[in-house]
């Protein structure tokens, strides 16, 4: 089986590796490329965080591009990013309404109305139709790296009991749904821990040769199966045939912006029964930033809290019954809801910072990247899937603009902005998105530079 | 079919009818007067006589078929079970485990359609290589694998027995001879890679531990001439067997029974499975299947601002309802109904206070609890998990019964709705209870209500930590009601001990267990061809007094779950 490896990964011989490193000189004059010509890998970041928001303060007051806006009040503590931002308002989910939440979360990762599964005894429970977005991406832009995408938590309080489309971001096929990482030493090991360890040990090898013989055997059982079942044990190859390419690769080298950091301690297990959101989110998002910028993995899934969930930001006075998602069904607590908004932003930020922090050539890691932000409802209060609250924020290396506040007329489908986004980062390859309503063959133009 | 009563359980109207808002609100299989969907045929809801299926009109059933034979996915606590019986607690201990999907409320539905993904695949190779060098850390483990002394380095003779030996207990069937071959020559490679026939068999550990005939229970049978359909062949049937009543691999002497073919009848079937209910780790598949009935879990994030309750309380309560479904289903000859009734409790010193009686130092200790309990909807592990903070939620706790233990969904609220009760008001004094009922009175909240909150009632009697009380908001409590009113039963209670005897009279409680266990049996809902399977299978556990195992031993020799179709 042959291997297309990054740049900076190529294998000589059965072990011994060289990396390729990215030095200034092998820059072109302007930062923005290798010399050669090849430009910065560009990623796409879809970062999600549960039950909506408050639409009035959620809201910028006016629209439009630099000094003609400014941040509303849920959005201050994106401050110091806001030339990285677009806040895009006006447009709505077109999926056919099925089921408070799952919808908003189907529609954003995948553009297509969501599957209602067997009641049983849980008749709320989904999946989607489509894959999602990001795996789509990752089939043009995630081939050549370690990781052909990644797919990451901070709370892990979300809920499963409702089938795949509340517990996952990322789903290879629809009833293919890929677990996230939610221990940032599991990730950093994954990330930077060295699998070959040196060039006499034959443990690689051998690795190498069990996985061919686990390989073969799923073959032969992926024979006699249906269609359906088939199909679960092509995701079954495709994960032994990643992990088979890993493990011929080497540790991380320091190139470029690259460096391996220091081990992670972070294991993100509460304390006293409470999370400790915002120390995870602090190492999950520099763990998360390195990977991008050591060019492991281009295509990212961050699910900040889950859709629903059980998740709860006592540190903000909420009270101990009271977890975001029933503060936002209570009249009330709309208060309190805000400033788990604002919270939630001020991780964002967070995020979005460790990916500014990492230079590359002119630019960093952010403005090489797009990073779509958004919920699964619009305000957790009403269910509602109009005006949907979503932030981009990165240029993906120029192909959008930003420091922008763009509000769409006439309930525009969200469907749009998501083409706009793979057009952006994956190329024109891409020319349409979602199924049904909810399908868009009109990328949003307006936010985009060509 | 006019008058035909129907097995209430037709999963399949379900997902059609739950489109639909909440107004006149399905429930599984059996629709509300309010909306009978012209489609679908009438449903006879058996009446208070509890007389139930065989009534005057003799049910009608399509002509029966086994369901689809799709591959399950090992669940996470099965494969740990199995690492620990195959290769130690050392090897189990090494392993970690990603939490299962949930599909119809059990996670062995889920198995039938997940995918393994690359996360999944790193996981599986890291747990494999992990368990195998933990196994053979010490002389015991590595005789527990090796069952021969190799004569040197590349002894392939020894490398091979290794390799069928083990072999067959982790594929739960004999190696094939490519099998055979194909794993002697990757552990005699790392065996001279590494100059050590133990390293060797390291390799051919995991490499067992990673391939698909481990971690898929494929349960395709072999074409029946006579039936048409496919007959699960006694290896696999071994296999459905002992994850379904033991949560593990199958051991020895029941892969023995495979081999010998005694499995191949129903009465070879039933021995092996009266044996393995006999093993300890019984207990835990039964209280594994109905903690997940129960929605245990949550309590495990369940937060309360009473400082009575805590985390390791919530352990305690978890544990207690644990305790007492393996008691009901597996000591002595109990009617499985009395879960409902029974007065048996176990408690240890952090939850007999909240129960006012008084609790081991250590442990757990069955007691005889208060006469104001009466069974496990009795239990703190039910009333404070479905409850809110300070208040009760006699929503909460009757839905689960709805769902849960009469097999009824209920639709969710509509999106525009703000399902909240509102707070008490001190100038208009009022219980939970009645702010609940002023503010679900509207006819599109009554459509679900009706079906949850008359189960719940009854239980206002117990607090949100599930103490008894009187009193709610300076006044009286009322845990009185009409029994399910949308089904025309209109018999009153008052409490839980009459809502308890109700419920245990109810043939749709049984109805319910029966399918819930068949389900959990075979990892997927019962085909419509099935009802037929399904109504008999209820009226045998009827006729020898509901005792649990006496279920168990019917569906297990059952055609649906010894035969199959495939797709």
């Amino acid at each position: 089986m042959a291997f297309r490896l990054s740049r900076r990964w190529t294998l000589k011989g059965a072990g011994a590796a060289i990396a390729l490193p990215t030095l200034e000189a092998m820059l072109n004059s302007h930062g923005t490329a290798y010399a050669q010509g090849q430009q910065f890998p560009k990623r796409y970041v879809m970062w999600f965080f549960g039950n909506g928001v408050n639409l009035p303060r959620w809201r910028p007051a006016a629209q439009g591009q630099g000094n003609a806006w400014q941040l509303s009040e849920q959005l201050q503590p994106l401050a110091a990013l806001k030339d990285q931002l677009i806040v895009v308002g006006g447009c709505n989910i077109r999926i056919p309404g099925r089921r408070g939440h799952h919808d908003g979360v189907a529609a954003m990762v995948s553009g297509a109305e969501i599957f209602p599964l067997p009641a049983g005894n849980a008749p709320y429970a989904s999946r989607l139709t489509q894959r999602s977005i990001d795996q789509n991406l990752a089939d043009v832009i995630g081939t050549q790296t370690r990781f052909k995408s990644m797919q990451l938590r901070v709370s892990k309080r979300i809920v499963r009991g409702e089938g795949p489309t509340l517990a996952f971001l990322s789903h290879a096929s629809p009833t293919a749904p890929l677990e996230a990482t939610e221990n940032p030493v599991t990730l950093f090991n994954q990330l930077f821990t060295g699998v070959m360890n040196s060039p006499n040990d034959p443990r690689n090898t051998l690795r190498t040769s069990v996985l061919d013989a686990v390989r073969d055997e799923t073959r032969t059982l992926q024979t006699k199966l249906g269609a359906a079942d088939k199909a679960r044990l092509d995701q079954h190859l495709t994960g032994i045939s990643e992990l088979r390419q890993r493990v011929q690769q080497l540790p991380v080298a320091p190139t470029g912006a690259c460096r391996v950091p220091g081990a992670a301690t972070q294991t993100n297990v509460d304390v006293n029964g409470q999370e400790q959101i915002e120390a995870v989110n602090g190492v999950m998002s520099d763990l998360m930033a390195m990977a991008l910028a050591c060019d492991l993995t281009r295509v990212v899934t961050y699910q900040f809290s889950g859709s629903v969930g059980f998740h709860t930001f006592n540190w903000l006075g909420t009270g101990p019954r009271a977890s975001e998602h029933s503060l936002t069904h209570d009249q009330n607590e709309q208060g309190k809801v805000s400033d788990s908004v604002v919270f939630s932003m001020r991780c964002f930020a967070r995020t979005l910072t460790a990916m500014r922090n990492i230079t590359e050539g002119t630019s960093t890691v952010l403005g090489n990247s797009a990073v779509m932000c958004t919920s699964d409802v619009s305000e957790g209060y009403t269910h509602s899937g109009q005006d949907y609250p979503i932030l981009v924020a990165g240029s993906a290396g120029g192909a959008l603009r930003t420091n922008m506040h763009y509000r769409a007329t006439g309930g525009r489908n969200t469907s749009d902005l998501l083409l706009a986004l793979m057009q952006a980062v994956g190329g024109p390859t891409f020319t349409s998105v979602g199924a049904g309503t909810g399908r868009s063959t009109t990328p949003m133009r307006e936010i985009m530079t060509a | 079919m006019n008058a035909a009563v129907k097995w209430p359980m037709r999963h399949l109207l379900i997902s059609a009818l739950l489109v639909s808002a909440c107004e006149g609100a399905l429930v599984g299989g059996a629709i509300t007067p309010t909306n009978p969907p012209a489609s679908l045929p009438p449903v006879v809801v058996p009446g208070p006589s509890g007389g139930g299926m065989a009534g005057p009109t003799e049910p009608v059933f399509p002509p029966f078929a086994p369901g689809v034979l799709r591959p399950r996915v090992m669940l996470g606590q099965w494969y740990r079970n199995t690492v620990r019986d195959l290769l130690g607690t050392n090897a189990m201990n090494a392993v970690t485990i990603t939490p299962d999907l949930t599909e119809g409320g059990l996670v062995t539905i889920g198995a039938s359609s997940k995918s393994v993904t690359p996360t999944d695949v790193t996981r599986y190779e890291d747990n494999a290589f992990l368990a195998a060098q933990a196994a053979l850390a010490d002389a015991n483990g590595r005789s527990r694998v090796i069952p021969c002394t190799p004569a040197n380095t590349m002894d392939s003779a020894c490398m091979e027995q290794v390799v069928t030996t083990l072999g067959r207990r982790v594929f739960r069937r004999p190696l094939t001879t490519d099998e055979v071959t194909r794993w002697r020559t990757i552990g005699l490679s790392a065996a001279a890679a590494y100059r050590d026939f133990t390293r060797g068999v390291e390799f051919v550990i995991a490499g067992l531990l990673q391939s698909p005939n481990f971690i898929y229970l494929d349960e395709r049978g072999m074409a029946d001439a006579a039936t048409g359909w496919r007959k699960l062949e006694t290896y696999e049937l071994a296999t459905r067997l002992s994850f379904f009543l033991v949560q593990s691999t199958p051991d020895d002497s029941l892969l023995d029974a495979a081999a010998s073919g005694a499995l191949a009848t129903p009465a070879g079937l039933r021995a092996q499975a009266e044996r393995l209910l006999r093993r300890t780790e019984a207990r835990e598949a039964v209280s594994a299947l109905f903690d997940e009935v129960f929605e245990l879990e949550g309590l495990m994030s369940s937060q309360k601002s009473d400082p009575a309750f805590n985390r390791d309380v919530a352990t305690s309560m978890r544990q207690e309802m644990r305790y007492l479904f393996a008691h009901v289903a597996l000591d002595g000859d109990q009617d499985f109904r009395d879960l409902l009734t029974t007065r048996v409790g176990f408690v240890d010193r952090r939850i007999a206070p909240l129960y006012g009686v008084t609790g081991p130092m250590t442990g757990f200790q069955p007691v005889e609890l208060p006469a104001t309990r009466a069974g496990v909807l009795t239990r703190l592990g039910y009333l404070a998990n479905k409850a809110h903070d300070a208040d009760t939620s006699p929503t909460h706790r009757g839905k689960l019964v709805r769902q849960r233990l009469l097999c009824m969904a209920v639709a969710m609220a509509p999106p525009d709705v703000v399902a909240v009760v509102p707070p008490p008001d001190m100038m208009n004094r009022r219980t939970f209870r009645q702010r609940l009922e002023e503010r679900t009175a509207e006819s599109r909240c009554q459509g679900c209500h009706q079906l949850m909150d008359p189960f719940g009632f009854p239980f206002e009697g117990f607090d949100s930590l599930g103490r008894p009380r009187t009193m709610d908001n300076g006044l009286t409590i009322d845990s009185t009601g009409t029994f399910d009113p949308v089904f025309n039963r209109m018999e009153r209670y008052t409490g839980a001990q009459d809502f308890a005897a109700l419920l245990h009279a109810d043939p749709r409680f049984t109805q319910c267990m029966t399918t819930t266990v068949f389900r959990q049996a075979t990892g997927r809902f019962e085909a419509e061809s099935e009802e037929r399977a399904m109504y008999d299978l209820h009226n045998g556990w009827k006729q020898s007094g509901f005792r649990y195992t006496d279920l168990v031993l019917a569906v297990v020799t059952s055609d649906a779950f010894r035969f199959g179709t495939v797709e």
